[in-house]
């Protein structure tokens, strides 16, 4: 995988997803699709599996940058690891479940980045969820928090159909394989 | 001799751990990680606030205020709101005033109250799981914690505050979301032109609660909910909130509902923008604001402007 151009997707998707998200929130509920994971399920798709899980953890790291957590104190602050470690998981399932599907059907990237997204999500959750117990993480009932999450997810599966023929384009920079060949099939080929 | 080198695995093994470790250490350990975020949002900026422009432009958060008039009756609109508001003030301050004179005759010591500075800042970008919008103006433009946030399209109309800050950027906690804190914020609900200070001392009071879906909710008893309509605007009036954001405007009663106890009304108030979405704010940056929302032992505001 060429590092660089991974730097430079990262900064727009990072940039989408600070700047254009909230043009796509439904409504004033936290339901907006992220650009972030689209990208991680991309590269999780078609580069290298040696490459995939280090840059699911980078992504996930920024993430943890940019969504801070509201304190019961008033502040928010940054909490580094859900993000990082839900994003792994997406990517590590992603590199499971690739050798199953077809690639290029657009469908595919829209319905693995849903599952992807949803598992982050959960993780994410999880961990708040755990914190909250003992530190002052201030977090909406679980099941309002599960609810939008699932939603974003499903969000995120379809915008991801719009987004994949752009990350197609630029996918010859980022070095993914043009072909899959038969003796690299396997999940973590 | 051969050098020992981690193989990649094991050195993602040890980032995973490492990880897992700093996302459950509590916040007492962790809490010099804010201090990243600035400069991360100063890195992402250039590409997010034109994203946020191009967004603001497609789904404006002044849309449902702006447009329903044409131009010459929203800037009449615009200066009744910040008269009513200032006269609003005016009559807190005068009533502060004559407890400040009572105290001065018990020989407490005067404090002279801050000045008022502010500030204009730029939308760069939302961050939706936390209920914030990130403005690019920081610590360097003078922005600190508890500073408050009124929209430029509506100076009198109250987006949030401040809660995380950065060298160029802070987070500003909107009102509508649920987590804000404190989550209860009293208002003073004032009919269209009550302009009497006996009448405003009698208008209902009602503490709000963010109800998530961008409006706020409230319970009055029915005799007071007989003097609500819809369309009446409810002003901040809390002293758990900063003086630079009492007697802004909260937004207005969209609808007074039933509720189960046959005795109390629920009141709903919208506000007039969609405040995630706002294109630009204006910090109102005052030095007794910094440190709390938590006014003083006898409940008074915190300072005033």
């Amino acid at each position: 995988m060429n590092w660089l151009v991974f730097a430079i997707l990262s900064w727009v998707a990072l940039g989408l997803e600070q700047g254009f998200r909230p043009a796509l929130q439904v409504g004033s509920v936290n339901i907006a699709p992220s650009f972030v994971l689209i990208l991680l399920v991309f590269i999780s798709l078609w580069v290298r599996a040696s490459s995939v899980i280090p840059a699911a953890l980078i992504l996930g790291a920024c993430l943890d940058m940019l969504n801070k957590v509201p304190t019961e104190t008033g502040e928010s602050v940054v909490i580094l690891g859900p993000w990082a470690l839900g994003g792994a998981l997406g990517a590590f399932l992603i590199l499971n479940l690739r050798a199953m599907v077809f690639r290029r059907n657009p469908l595919t990237l829209a319905v693995l980045c849903f599952i992807a997204a949803f598992a982050a999500q959960v993780v994410v959750l999880a961990i708040l969820m755990f914190r909250a117990s003992y530190d002052s993480v201030s977090l909406q009932p679980a099941a309002t928090e599960l609810t939008q999450r699932l939603l974003t997810a499903l969000y995120t599966g379809l915008v991801s159909i719009l987004i994949g023929p752009l990350l197609q384009m630029a996918a010859p920079w980022i070095g993914v394989r043009k072909r899959t060949h038969v003796a690299s099939v396997g999940p973590y080929a | 001799m051969a050098r020992r080198t981690l193989s990649p695995r094991a050195m993602m093994w040890i980032a995973c751990v490492a990880l897992i470790g700093a996302a459950l250490i509590p916040m007492r350990f962790t809490w010099w990680l804010s201090w990243l975020h600035g400069p991360f949002q100063t890195v992402i900026a250039p590409i997010s606030a034109p994203l946020a422009k191009v967004a603001s432009w497609l789904r404006p958060g002044e849309g449902n205020r702006a447009g329903a008039d044409d131009p010459a009756v929203e800037e009449l609109r615009r200066q009744v709101e910040f008269y009513r508001s200032e006269y609003l003030l005016a009559e807190q301050r005068m009533e502060q005033m004559a407890r400040v004179i009572e105290a001065l005759q018990d020989g407490v010591p005067f404090a002279q109250g801050a000045r008022l500075r502010r500030v204009e800042g730029t939308r760069i970008g939302s961050d939706l799981s936390a209920g914030t919008i990130e403005i690019n103006r920081g610590r360097t433009h003078g922005v600190t914690l508890n500073t408050v946030a009124v929209a430029v399209a509506a100076p009198q109309h109250l987006v949030g505050i401040v809660t995380n800050i950065g060298p160029m950027t802070s987070s500003v906690h909107v009102l509508t979301d649920s987590r804000i804190i404190p989550s209860l914020i009293e208002a003073l609900i004032v009919r269209e032109g009550v302009t009497t200070p006996g009448e405003i001392a009698r208008s209902p009071r009602c503490q709000f609660r963010p109800v998530g879906d961008g409006t706020l909710a409230g319970t009055l008893g029915i005799d007071e909910a007989a003097r609500v309509q819809s369309g009446d605007a409810a002003f901040l009036d809390d002293p758990y909130w900063p003086g630079s954001a009492q007697r802004l405007v909260m937004g207005r009663v969209v609808r007074i509902e039933d509720t189960d106890k046959p005795l109390f009304r629920r009141v709903v108030i919208r506000p007039d923008l969609d405040l995630a979405r706002v294109r630009a704010v204006v910090l109102r940056i005052s030095a007794d604001d910094d440190g709390a929302r938590t006014g003083d032992s006898a409940g008074n505001p915190g300072g005033q402007p």
